[in-house]
Protein backbone atom coordinates (compact mmCIF):
# COMPACT_ATOMS: atom_id res chain seq x y z
CA UNK A 1 0.00 0.00 0.00
CA UNK A 2 3.04 2.30 0.16
CA UNK A 3 4.61 1.35 -2.59
CA UNK A 4 3.18 4.43 -4.47
CA UNK A 5 3.54 6.49 -2.48
CA UNK A 6 7.62 5.72 -2.00
CA UNK A 7 7.45 5.41 -5.70
CA UNK A 8 6.31 9.20 -5.89
CA UNK A 9 9.38 10.29 -3.45
CA UNK A 10 11.80 8.23 -5.61
CA UNK A 11 12.30 6.10 -2.48
CA UNK A 12 10.60 2.99 -3.78
CA UNK A 13 13.69 0.66 -3.07
CA UNK A 14 12.94 1.20 0.68
CA UNK A 15 9.70 -1.16 -0.24
CA UNK A 16 11.85 -3.77 0.79
CA UNK A 17 13.06 -2.87 3.58
CA UNK A 18 9.85 -1.99 5.15
CA UNK A 19 8.34 -5.63 4.05
CA UNK A 20 11.62 -6.95 6.42
CA UNK A 21 11.21 -5.00 9.37
CA UNK A 22 7.24 -4.84 9.78
CA UNK A 23 6.32 -8.58 8.61
CA UNK A 24 9.31 -10.08 9.58
CA UNK A 25 10.68 -8.63 12.46
CA UNK A 26 7.90 -6.49 14.29
CA UNK A 27 4.41 -8.05 12.88
CA UNK A 28 5.49 -11.62 11.98
CA UNK A 29 6.61 -12.67 15.96
CA UNK A 30 3.69 -10.70 17.74
CA UNK A 31 1.22 -11.71 15.84
CA UNK A 32 2.03 -15.18 15.28
CA UNK A 33 2.14 -15.04 19.43
CA UNK A 34 -1.25 -13.37 19.67
CA UNK A 35 -2.84 -16.27 17.52
CA UNK A 36 -1.15 -18.71 19.87
CA UNK A 37 -2.09 -16.88 22.66
CA UNK A 38 -5.69 -17.07 21.95
CA UNK A 39 -6.19 -20.41 20.64
CA UNK A 40 -4.03 -22.13 23.16
CA UNK A 41 -3.08 -20.20 26.41
CA UNK A 42 -6.58 -20.75 27.33
CA UNK A 43 -6.98 -24.16 26.43
CA UNK A 44 -3.51 -25.21 28.39
CA UNK A 45 -4.65 -23.04 31.87
CA UNK A 46 -8.64 -24.48 31.53
CA UNK A 47 -7.48 -27.94 30.85
CA UNK A 48 -5.04 -27.86 33.24
CA UNK A 49 -6.75 -25.88 36.24
CA UNK A 50 -10.00 -28.80 35.66
CA UNK A 51 -7.05 -31.52 35.97
CA UNK A 52 -5.99 -29.40 39.26
CA UNK A 53 -9.94 -29.27 40.65
CA UNK A 54 -10.35 -32.75 39.36
CA UNK A 55 -7.54 -34.39 41.14
CA UNK A 56 -6.21 -35.58 38.07
CA UNK A 57 -2.50 -33.96 38.98
CA UNK A 58 -2.24 -36.00 42.63
CA UNK A 59 -3.24 -38.93 40.60
CA UNK A 60 -0.46 -38.25 38.92
CA UNK A 61 1.82 -37.56 41.50
CA UNK A 62 0.55 -40.26 43.43
CA UNK A 63 1.69 -43.47 40.65
CA UNK A 64 5.21 -41.44 40.65
CA UNK A 65 4.79 -38.94 38.05
CA UNK A 66 6.02 -35.53 37.88
CA UNK A 67 3.81 -33.02 36.57
CA UNK A 68 6.22 -30.80 35.31
CA UNK A 69 8.00 -33.29 33.35
CA UNK A 70 4.72 -34.77 31.81
CA UNK A 71 2.68 -31.88 31.85
CA UNK A 72 4.72 -28.58 31.63
CA UNK A 73 7.52 -29.42 29.50
CA UNK A 74 5.79 -30.76 26.53
CA UNK A 75 3.78 -27.91 26.27
CA UNK A 76 6.35 -25.61 26.90
CA UNK A 77 8.22 -27.06 23.43
CA UNK A 78 5.21 -27.57 22.17
CA UNK A 79 3.87 -23.86 22.04
CA UNK A 80 7.56 -22.37 21.48
CA UNK A 81 8.75 -24.53 18.81
CA UNK A 82 4.74 -24.06 17.26
CA UNK A 83 4.93 -20.16 17.72
CA UNK A 84 8.60 -20.12 16.31
CA UNK A 85 8.05 -22.44 12.86
CA UNK A 86 4.59 -20.24 12.25
CA UNK A 87 6.45 -16.88 12.50
CA UNK A 88 9.07 -18.59 9.85
CA UNK A 89 6.01 -19.63 7.90
CA UNK A 90 4.32 -15.73 8.12
CA UNK A 91 7.05 -14.07 7.17
CA UNK A 92 7.75 -16.20 4.36
CA UNK A 93 3.90 -15.87 3.36
CA UNK A 94 3.98 -12.44 4.06
CA UNK A 95 6.90 -11.74 1.96
CA UNK A 96 5.78 -14.10 -0.59
CA UNK A 97 2.26 -12.64 -1.21
CA UNK A 98 3.44 -8.61 -1.95
CA UNK A 99 5.26 -10.25 -4.91
CA UNK A 100 1.53 -10.75 -6.24
CA UNK A 101 0.02 -7.70 -5.22
CA UNK A 102 2.55 -5.59 -6.37
CA UNK A 103 1.91 -6.34 -10.26
CA UNK A 104 -1.50 -4.30 -10.12
CA UNK A 105 0.39 -1.51 -8.92
CA UNK A 106 3.44 -1.06 -10.13
CA UNK A 107 4.73 -4.56 -11.86
CA UNK A 108 8.33 -6.09 -11.13
CA UNK A 109 9.01 -8.99 -12.41
CA UNK A 110 9.72 -11.62 -9.74
CA UNK A 111 13.18 -11.51 -10.07
CA UNK A 112 13.75 -8.32 -9.49
CA UNK A 113 11.59 -8.40 -6.55
CA UNK A 114 13.20 -11.53 -4.72
CA UNK A 115 16.53 -9.80 -5.30
CA UNK A 116 15.89 -7.20 -3.65
CA UNK A 117 13.73 -8.43 -0.97
CA UNK A 118 17.38 -10.58 -0.36
CA UNK A 119 19.74 -8.26 0.03
CA UNK A 120 17.36 -6.34 2.45
CA UNK A 121 16.98 -9.20 4.68
CA UNK A 122 20.10 -9.48 6.68
CA UNK A 123 21.08 -12.54 9.69
CA UNK A 124 20.41 -9.94 12.34
CA UNK A 125 16.55 -9.34 11.24
CA UNK A 126 16.36 -13.12 11.13
CA UNK A 127 17.92 -13.52 13.87
CA UNK A 128 15.71 -10.69 15.80
CA UNK A 129 12.35 -12.38 14.46
CA UNK A 130 13.47 -16.14 15.57
CA UNK A 131 14.61 -14.86 18.96
CA UNK A 132 11.25 -13.09 19.45
CA UNK A 133 9.44 -15.38 18.39
CA UNK A 134 11.33 -18.28 21.06
CA UNK A 135 10.88 -15.47 23.26
CA UNK A 136 6.46 -15.23 22.63
CA UNK A 137 6.15 -18.94 23.13
CA UNK A 138 7.60 -19.32 26.04
CA UNK A 139 5.63 -16.51 27.47
CA UNK A 140 3.01 -17.92 26.80
CA UNK A 141 3.51 -21.79 27.64
CA UNK A 142 5.34 -20.65 31.01
CA UNK A 143 1.80 -17.87 31.51
CA UNK A 144 -0.74 -20.91 30.51
CA UNK A 145 0.89 -23.65 32.86
CA UNK A 146 1.63 -21.41 36.05
CA UNK A 147 -2.02 -19.94 36.00
CA UNK A 148 -3.20 -23.38 35.09
CA UNK A 149 -1.79 -25.05 37.87
CA UNK A 150 -3.22 -21.76 40.24
CA UNK A 151 -6.35 -23.64 40.40
CA UNK A 152 -6.83 -25.01 43.76
CA UNK A 153 -10.32 -26.78 44.61
CA UNK A 154 -13.35 -25.75 42.65
CA UNK A 155 -13.57 -25.96 38.89
CA UNK A 156 -15.13 -22.10 39.18
CA UNK A 157 -11.52 -21.15 39.44
CA UNK A 158 -11.22 -22.70 35.66
CA UNK A 159 -12.48 -20.00 33.29
CA UNK A 160 -10.76 -16.91 35.61
CA UNK A 161 -7.15 -18.99 35.34
CA UNK A 162 -8.00 -19.20 31.94
CA UNK A 163 -8.95 -15.40 31.16
CA UNK A 164 -5.73 -14.44 33.37
CA UNK A 165 -3.17 -16.60 31.23
CA UNK A 166 -4.52 -15.01 28.00
CA UNK A 167 -4.16 -11.00 29.81
CA UNK A 168 -0.60 -11.87 31.18
CA UNK A 169 0.55 -13.77 28.08
CA UNK A 170 -0.17 -10.69 25.93
CA UNK A 171 0.84 -8.11 28.54
CA UNK A 172 4.39 -9.96 28.53
CA UNK A 173 4.46 -10.64 24.94
CA UNK A 174 4.54 -6.63 24.65
CA UNK A 175 6.99 -6.25 27.44
CA UNK A 176 9.22 -8.60 26.34
CA UNK A 177 8.32 -7.23 22.39
CA UNK A 178 9.27 -3.66 23.56
CA UNK A 179 12.76 -5.12 25.37
CA UNK A 180 13.67 -7.04 22.49
CA UNK A 181 13.01 -4.67 19.77
CA UNK A 182 14.88 -1.92 22.06
CA UNK A 183 17.81 -3.71 21.94
CA UNK A 184 18.38 -4.96 18.52
CA UNK A 185 18.71 -1.44 18.06
CA UNK A 186 21.22 -0.95 20.28
CA UNK B 1 7.84 -52.80 62.20
CA UNK B 2 6.86 -49.01 61.69
CA UNK B 3 5.95 -47.99 58.18
CA UNK B 4 4.57 -44.41 58.50
CA UNK B 5 5.79 -41.39 60.85
CA UNK B 6 3.89 -38.71 60.57
CA UNK B 7 5.40 -36.12 63.02
CA UNK B 8 3.78 -33.17 63.96
CA UNK B 9 1.99 -32.06 60.74
CA UNK B 10 0.38 -29.31 60.01
CA UNK B 11 -1.27 -28.35 56.33
CA UNK B 12 -2.77 -24.76 55.60
CA UNK B 13 -4.52 -24.00 52.74
CA UNK B 14 -5.97 -20.69 51.64
CA UNK B 15 -5.68 -19.43 55.21
CA UNK B 16 -7.75 -22.37 56.66
CA UNK B 17 -5.49 -24.92 59.07
CA UNK B 18 -7.06 -27.95 57.53
CA UNK B 19 -4.49 -30.51 59.75
CA UNK B 20 -3.02 -28.91 62.99
CA UNK B 21 0.14 -30.38 64.41
CA UNK B 22 -1.00 -34.17 63.84
CA UNK B 23 1.55 -36.83 65.16
CA UNK B 24 0.99 -40.64 65.01
CA UNK B 25 2.91 -44.00 63.28
CA UNK B 26 1.14 -46.43 60.95
CA UNK B 27 2.22 -50.05 61.16
CA UNK B 28 3.35 -52.74 58.39
CA UNK B 29 0.76 -55.02 57.86
CA UNK B 30 -2.06 -53.32 59.57
CA UNK B 31 -5.35 -51.94 58.63
CA UNK B 32 -5.96 -48.14 59.98
CA UNK B 33 -8.85 -45.90 59.87
CA UNK B 34 -9.35 -42.51 59.78
CA UNK B 35 -12.75 -41.68 60.38
CA UNK B 36 -14.62 -38.47 61.37
CA UNK B 37 -17.02 -35.86 60.43
CA UNK B 38 -17.20 -34.56 57.04
CA UNK B 39 -14.76 -31.41 56.59
CA UNK B 40 -12.83 -32.69 59.38
CA UNK B 41 -9.22 -33.18 57.77
CA UNK B 42 -9.57 -36.68 56.51
CA UNK B 43 -8.57 -36.59 53.33
CA UNK B 44 -6.35 -33.94 53.64
CA UNK B 45 -4.50 -36.09 56.18
CA UNK B 46 -4.63 -39.25 54.00
CA UNK B 47 -3.16 -37.38 50.98
CA UNK B 48 -0.33 -36.00 53.63
CA UNK B 49 0.26 -39.50 54.82
CA UNK B 50 0.70 -40.85 51.42
CA UNK B 51 3.28 -38.07 50.23
CA UNK B 52 0.70 -36.51 47.62
CA UNK B 53 0.31 -32.96 49.69
CA UNK B 54 3.59 -31.58 51.13
CA UNK B 55 3.03 -30.73 54.89
CA UNK B 56 2.82 -27.22 55.62
CA UNK B 57 4.97 -27.82 58.52
CA UNK B 58 6.32 -31.33 59.93
CA UNK B 59 7.14 -34.65 57.81
CA UNK B 60 5.99 -37.34 57.04
CA UNK B 61 8.91 -40.34 57.31
CA UNK B 62 8.40 -43.33 55.18
CA UNK B 63 10.65 -46.38 56.35
CA UNK B 64 12.65 -43.29 58.40
CA UNK B 65 13.11 -41.61 55.26
CA UNK B 66 11.45 -38.18 54.82
CA UNK B 67 9.01 -38.34 51.71
CA UNK B 68 9.98 -34.78 51.17
CA UNK B 69 13.77 -35.14 51.11
CA UNK B 70 13.91 -38.31 49.09
CA UNK B 71 15.99 -38.68 45.54
CA UNK B 72 14.01 -39.29 42.66
CA UNK B 73 14.79 -43.36 42.68
CA UNK B 74 13.87 -43.40 46.56
CA UNK B 75 10.30 -41.60 45.55
CA UNK B 76 9.66 -43.59 42.79
CA UNK B 77 10.18 -46.91 44.77
CA UNK B 78 7.85 -45.26 47.56
CA UNK B 79 5.57 -45.14 44.78
CA UNK B 80 5.38 -48.25 43.64
CA UNK B 81 4.83 -49.33 47.50
CA UNK B 82 2.01 -47.05 48.00
CA UNK B 83 -0.62 -46.43 45.88
CA UNK B 84 -3.74 -44.22 46.44
CA UNK B 85 -7.36 -44.89 45.44
CA UNK B 86 -9.25 -40.69 44.97
CA UNK B 87 -12.53 -40.75 46.58
CA UNK B 88 -13.48 -39.19 43.05
CA UNK B 89 -11.65 -41.67 41.42
CA UNK B 90 -9.49 -39.19 39.70
CA UNK B 91 -8.85 -40.84 36.43
CA UNK B 92 -7.34 -38.89 33.69
CA UNK B 93 -10.28 -38.07 31.16
CA UNK B 94 -7.62 -37.53 28.15
CA UNK B 95 -6.38 -41.32 28.49
CA UNK B 96 -8.08 -44.18 27.65
CA UNK B 97 -9.22 -46.65 30.81
CA UNK B 98 -6.26 -49.13 29.71
CA UNK B 99 -4.00 -46.23 29.20
CA UNK B 100 -4.87 -44.92 32.84
CA UNK B 101 -4.08 -48.60 34.24
CA UNK B 102 -0.78 -48.94 32.01
CA UNK B 103 0.54 -45.83 33.11
CA UNK B 104 2.15 -46.76 36.59
CA UNK B 105 3.31 -50.29 34.96
CA UNK B 106 5.36 -48.28 32.60
CA UNK B 107 6.48 -46.26 35.16
CA UNK B 108 7.54 -48.88 37.93
CA UNK B 109 7.98 -51.75 35.36
CA UNK B 110 9.84 -50.15 32.52
CA UNK B 111 11.49 -53.77 31.03
CA UNK B 112 8.03 -55.22 31.35
CA UNK B 113 7.07 -56.93 28.08
CA UNK B 114 3.87 -55.93 26.39
CA UNK B 115 2.44 -59.24 27.00
CA UNK B 116 3.16 -59.38 30.52
CA UNK B 117 2.00 -55.95 31.01
CA UNK B 118 -1.36 -56.77 28.91
CA UNK B 119 -1.77 -59.99 30.99
CA UNK B 120 -1.29 -58.46 34.48
CA UNK B 121 -3.74 -55.53 33.74
CA UNK B 122 -6.78 -58.09 32.28
CA UNK B 123 -5.68 -59.95 35.49
CA UNK B 124 -6.25 -56.83 37.69
CA UNK B 125 -9.16 -55.50 36.17
CA UNK B 126 -10.94 -59.55 36.75
CA UNK B 127 -9.83 -58.97 40.17
CA UNK B 128 -12.02 -55.64 40.83
CA UNK B 129 -14.90 -56.99 38.36
CA UNK B 130 -14.42 -54.79 35.42
CA UNK B 131 -14.81 -56.83 32.26
CA UNK B 132 -15.98 -54.28 29.40
CA UNK B 133 -14.09 -52.53 26.94
CA UNK B 134 -10.53 -50.95 27.87
CA UNK B 135 -10.25 -48.91 25.41
CA UNK B 136 -13.12 -46.03 26.11
CA UNK B 137 -12.42 -43.30 28.13
CA UNK B 138 -13.39 -42.85 31.75
CA UNK B 139 -16.26 -40.09 30.66
CA UNK B 140 -17.90 -43.55 28.93
CA UNK B 141 -18.10 -45.28 32.40
CA UNK B 142 -20.48 -44.72 35.57
CA UNK B 143 -19.23 -43.66 38.93
CA UNK B 144 -19.14 -47.03 39.58
CA UNK B 145 -17.26 -48.54 36.79
CA UNK B 146 -14.77 -45.44 37.60
CA UNK B 147 -14.18 -46.19 40.88
CA UNK B 148 -13.03 -50.09 39.65
CA UNK B 149 -10.63 -48.60 37.23
CA UNK B 150 -9.07 -46.70 40.33
CA UNK B 151 -8.87 -49.56 41.86
CA UNK B 152 -7.44 -51.80 39.13
CA UNK B 153 -4.82 -49.01 38.85
CA UNK B 154 -3.96 -48.93 42.47
CA UNK B 155 -3.08 -52.30 42.45
CA UNK B 156 -1.72 -53.01 38.97
CA UNK B 157 2.20 -52.01 40.52
CA UNK B 158 1.46 -54.50 43.61
CA UNK B 159 1.63 -52.01 45.86
CA UNK B 160 2.28 -52.93 50.00
CA UNK B 161 0.32 -50.20 51.18
CA UNK B 162 -3.17 -48.89 49.82
CA UNK B 163 -4.61 -45.52 50.75
CA UNK B 164 -8.06 -45.89 50.28
CA UNK B 165 -10.74 -42.73 50.11
CA UNK B 166 -14.08 -44.03 50.00
CA UNK B 167 -13.51 -46.72 47.98
CA UNK B 168 -16.81 -48.40 47.70
CA UNK B 169 -18.62 -45.02 47.38
CA UNK B 170 -20.72 -45.08 44.02
CA UNK B 171 -20.41 -49.52 43.68
CA UNK B 172 -23.42 -51.71 43.81
CA UNK B 173 -23.54 -54.27 46.63
CA UNK B 174 -22.50 -56.71 44.70
CA UNK B 175 -19.13 -54.75 43.23
CA UNK B 176 -18.67 -53.53 46.42
CA UNK B 177 -18.61 -57.30 47.99
CA UNK B 178 -15.99 -57.97 44.99
CA UNK B 179 -13.60 -55.45 46.31
CA UNK B 180 -13.91 -56.26 50.19
CA UNK B 181 -13.14 -59.82 49.34
CA UNK B 182 -9.72 -58.27 47.14
CA UNK B 183 -9.31 -56.15 50.31
CA UNK B 184 -9.49 -58.69 52.69
CA UNK B 185 -7.01 -61.20 50.38
CA UNK B 186 -4.82 -57.92 49.91
CA UNK B 187 -4.57 -57.91 53.97
CA UNK B 188 -4.25 -61.49 54.26
CA UNK B 189 -0.91 -61.10 52.19
CA UNK B 190 0.58 -58.96 55.07
CA UNK B 191 0.16 -55.78 53.65
CA UNK B 192 -1.10 -52.63 55.15
CA UNK B 193 -4.09 -50.40 54.66
CA UNK B 194 -5.38 -46.79 55.37
CA UNK B 195 -8.69 -45.56 54.67
CA UNK B 196 -11.61 -44.01 54.72
CA UNK B 197 -15.13 -45.22 54.96
CA UNK B 198 -19.09 -43.78 55.91
CA UNK B 199 -19.75 -47.25 54.79
CA UNK B 200 -20.17 -49.06 57.93
CA UNK B 201 -20.26 -52.52 56.35
CA UNK B 202 -17.11 -51.82 55.00
CA UNK B 203 -15.57 -50.75 58.32
CA UNK B 204 -17.09 -53.58 59.93
CA UNK B 205 -15.27 -55.57 57.51
CA UNK B 206 -11.93 -53.83 58.20
CA UNK B 207 -11.49 -53.55 61.64
CA UNK B 208 -7.90 -52.31 63.10
CA UNK B 209 -6.69 -49.02 64.35
CA UNK B 210 -8.20 -46.12 64.13
CA UNK B 211 -7.83 -42.38 63.56
CA UNK B 212 -10.60 -40.02 65.17
CA UNK B 213 -9.75 -37.28 62.81
CA UNK B 214 -12.09 -33.89 63.64
CA UNK B 215 -10.99 -30.19 63.26
CA UNK B 216 -8.04 -31.10 62.40
CA UNK B 217 -6.87 -33.20 64.96
CA UNK B 218 -6.41 -36.58 65.47
CA UNK B 219 -6.73 -39.49 68.41
CA UNK B 220 -6.00 -42.63 68.31
CA UNK B 221 -8.05 -45.73 69.47
CA UNK B 222 -8.77 -48.98 68.21
CA UNK B 223 -12.42 -49.93 66.47
CA UNK B 224 -15.03 -51.24 68.60
CA UNK B 225 -16.61 -54.25 66.62
CA UNK B 226 -19.72 -53.85 68.57
CA UNK B 227 -20.39 -50.16 68.23
CA UNK B 228 -20.55 -50.63 64.67
CA UNK B 229 -22.88 -53.27 65.48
Amino acid sequence: MGYPFLLNIGQASLIYEMLVIVISRELGPILVSLVVTARSANAISTEIGSMVADHEIESYVSVGVDPVEHIVAPRFLGVTASVFLLNLYFSFAGLLAPSVIVQLVNPVSFHEYFLGLLQTLTVRTILVSCIKSILFGMVISICSTYYGFKVERASTEVPVVGIKAVGKSMLFIIIVDVVVTAASYL
Amino acid sequence: MILFKVQNVSFVSQQHTIVNNVSFEIEKGSINEFHGPSGGGKSTLLKLTAGILIPTQGSVLYNNKDIQTMTRSEDLHFRKECSFVFQDSALWANQTILQNIQLPLQIHFPKMSAGERSERINAVCAKVGYDKDLNVRPSDLSAGEQKKIALARALVSEPQTLFLDECTSSLDDGSAKVVTHLLHQYVSDGNTIVYISHNEKFRWEFPGLLFEVNNGQVQEKAIDIDDLR
